[in-house]
């Protein structure tokens, strides 16, 4: 299982592809998914961009529990709950 | 007769939203299939009132309900048959999100109606919190696409919509669009094909001119590789780029064009659209992060295979090359905004949604703009339920290239 630096690493590195406006430990994120699948959604983008981020997310990190409803739905209040779960606090 | 249609739409809507916002008091479940690996699990997680999940760990590991199956009841609704499950394990050191369950019988996720009794909730400060006991889950849209070595799970990707517009245009305006993603066919110089379907309409549907709003239906299937970029003009993102071909029809299908081209889609990720964003948005900046505008852009060779008259008549001449663009900039405006207290009695958010799409004709050397400024209200808790839009559109929409100039209001209804 990867450290939770790489974790972090790899978590803030993928979401500046997104883009993520703020790529730090303690932005808000309980919304952000949401606006980016409505918007993936307007523009009829093949591909979501939530399930690029988890599909490259789980390839350098190995599996974890977390889906796209969790991200869309806002289960992760802050980018470091995200990295908490994977991490398995 | 224009303004009390609008009124009865927006009547309609206020009316279904009250009934069904209504219907929700106290705090309960949410019960969802997921699929992490190779297995459908039953995932149950708290949610407040409105329906909003709670993201905070608020499960008693030490629940009853986590030691004796026996109060948790998964039932197949049409028969009424109990289904047998396991609970999935968890640390019980710490409380929790969202507890699983694993049905080994059940091959495929569907329906499941579920009582939980002697689950325990607390607070952050330790205080019990009292919940509804029934929930339901539905079954998901099951489909997958192939990436590489991993599975892209699809299900759920669609935002089909139907709105139902009234106001300065003569009738009721019928605006629509369907989406259908098909997946990986192929891959080609390590790079995977992706396949995808889409349709558009813009109609009057009930009223003396058809012209009176965007005369336009477009089916589109594209034909399109994903990558990753960082270029110095759009900043890091996740971009498309492919084949496209598209079916532009006016709604009586007397003007019919058909087009072949190439489009890239992308993220222009800059300092004054982020600016722009925080400047416009007016509730909690601790739950904000705003997003970059999207663009795309493509070439059509475009071929006339009909030419109709009267309303189907194009107005404008135009060439067969074209190049395209389209812009999305959502902004947010509010989010959660309390309608607790009114007949709405649910939090909202609004949005403000730019949508232009310019299309320049290379041998007549001339712009056409089409634009959609819209305004929506959609209930945050639920995102199937309808939300409220108004729209100023104005431009020149494919194939009859018509003029539009108007304000629009009514509902948007997902399904």
């Amino acid at each position: 299982m990867a450290s939770r630096d790489e974790i972090q690493k790899a978590v803030l590195e993928e979401l500046k592809f997104v883009p993520f406006d703020k790529p730090t430990l303690n932005s808000p994120f309980n919304d952000f998914w949401k606006q980016v699948n409505d918007q993936d959604e307007r523009t009829g983008r093949g591909v979501r961009r939530v399930d690029i981020f988890l599909l490259h997310l789980k390839a350098a990190l190995g599996p974890f529990d977390v889906s796209r409803d969790d991200l869309i739905d806002g289960s992760f209040a802050k980018v470091s709950n995200l990295i908490d779960e994977i991490e398995g606090n | 007769m224009k303004s009390r249609l609008t009124c009865g739409i927006v009547v309609i809507g206020l009316l279904s939203l009250s009934i069904s916002i209504g219907l929700a008091g106290e705090m309960g479940f949410k019960v969802r299939w997921v699929k992490p690996d190779t297995q459908w699990l039953l995932r149950i997680q708290p949610t407040n009132s409105d329906g909003t999940l709670i993201t905070e760990r608020t499960i008693d590991p030490n629940s009853p309900a986590l030691k004796d199956k026996k109060l948790i009841q998964v039932l197949d609704p049409v028969g009424g048959k109990p289904i047998e499950f396991e609970i999935k394990p968890f640390a019980s050191t710490r409380k929790l999100r969202f507890i699983e369950l694993t049905l080994p019988k059940v091959k495929d996720a569907k329906k499941v109606s579920i009582t939980i009794d002697g689950l325990l909730l607390e607070d952050a400060l330790g205080q019990r919190i009292a919940h509804s006991n029934a929930a339901t889950a539905d079954a998901p849209t099951a489909s997958s696409a192939d990436m590489g070595p991993t599975t892209i799970d699809t299900s759920g990707v669609k935002q089909n919509f139907l709105s139902l517009l009234a106001g300065s245009a003569d009738g009721a305006i019928l605006s629509g669009k369907v989406i259908g993603t098909f997946g990986k066919v192929t891959a080609f110089a390590g790079n995977d094909i992706f396949l995808r379907g889409k349709a558009t309409a813009d109609l009057n549907v009930k009223g003396s001119d058809a012209r009176d709003y965007f005369n336009s239906i477009v089916g589109e299937f594209d034909a399109f590789v994903e990558r990753n970029y960082e270029t110095f003009f759009t900043g890091p993102g996740m971009g498309e780029l492919g084949l496209r071909t598209k079916i532009e029809s006016d709604q009586k299908f007397k003007t019919i064009d058909g087009t072949l081209g190439l489009a890239a889609w992308f993220s222009v990720k800059n300092g004054f659209t982020d600016f722009v964003n925080r400047v416009t948005y007016f509730s909690d900046p601790q739950r904000h992060a705003s997003i970059a505008p999207v663009v795309a852009l493509g070439y059509d060779y475009v071929s006339q295979f009909e030419n109709g008259s009267g309303t189907s008549a194009p107005v404008e001449s135009t060439g067969r090359n074209r190049l395209s663009g389209k812009l999305d900039w959502p902004l947010e405006i509010a989010r959660g905004w309390d309608l607790r207290r009114t007949p709405l009695a649910a939090l909202y958010d609004i949005d403000l949604i730019i949508d232009v799409t310019p299309i320049y004709d290379i041998k007549e050397g001339k712009f056409f703009v089409e634009n959609k400024l819209s305004l929506e209200i959609t209930p945050a808790s639920d995102k199937n339920k309808a939300s409220f839009v108004l729209t100023y559109a104005n431009g020149k929409a494919t194939p009859t290239f018509q003029n539009v100039d108007t304000i629009l209001a009514g509902l948007k209804l997902p399904f």
